[in-house]
């Protein structure tokens, strides 16, 4: 079993994690992966120009390792892949890989959907869209936040 | 004592700042001088979140969070 997350500040190929993912997990039956992509509009359609993710030096990395080992003890899953990007991120890029692989496909559906849940609401990061009409800090959504929650009674603090 | 800044204060008051600060400064003090009255941004010390009591040594880096954007 592992659990394994990433920092990344360049541009990276799903692909060849989900490769990655696959090597490591040869007796499982069961991989899902999630890839976040930069879009090229805000919420409100102002067109964006880029995707800052300030990053913290020590706790972002630790934040990652966190919720990926949480995802490896609240499921029934054998391996936890997160890379997550830092820095600048163009329209089109991947901004995040969440993977897990399982005996079975269930427990690796919801691992990866508690992973991105939690990722979206409790990495360190601070986001910046940076575009023609200007820059904006943006926070973790209402619907973010409902959709962490919804993991509280599966998966106890 | 070494103030750090990330986010949005960062570009408000830079990464660094080097404050004065008197003896026995409490994060409030502190507050109080750089005028962040906002309970949203949090203070960490080393790897810790701390409270408006907490009295950081003048050698210790003092952070200040403004709140957590998520990935």
């Amino acid at each position: 079993m592992s659990a394994t997350a990433r920092l990344e500040p360049s541009p990276f190929d799903p692909s060849r994690e989900l490769s990655a993912l696959a090597a490591a997990a040869p007796g499982d039956g069961a991989i899902v992966s999630f890839v976040g992509l930069m879009r090229g509009a805000s919420a409100t359609g102002d067109p964006l120009d880029r995707l800052f993710l300030e990053h913290h030096p020590r706790l972002t990395a630790a934040s990652l390792d966190a919720i990926s080992r949480d995802a490896l003890d609240n499921f029934d899953v054998t391996h936890i892949r997160v890379v997550h990007r830092c820095g600048g991120v163009a329209p089109g890029e991947p901004i995040v890989l969440a993977a897990a692989s399982a005996p079975h496909r269930r427990a690796a559906f919801d691992a990866a959907d508690y992973l991105m849940d939690r990722l979206k609401t409790d990495a360190l990061f601070w986001k910046r869209e940076d575009g023609p009409a200007g820059s904006r800090w943006i926070e973790p959504t209402d619907t973010d936040r409902a959709d962490a929650a919804r993991w509280s009674q599966t998966c106890p603090e | 004592m070494r103030i750090l800044f990330f986010g949005r204060l960062a570009e408000s008051f830079g990464r660094t700042v080097e404050l004065d600060a008197p003896d026995g400064a409490t994060i409030a003090t502190l507050r109080t001088l750089l005028a962040l009255p906002d309970p949203a941004v949090r203070a960490c010390v080393g790897e810790a979140i701390v409270g408006d009591d907490f009295a950081p040594e003048s050698e210790d880096e003092v952070e200040f969070w403004p709140r957590v954007s998520g990935g």
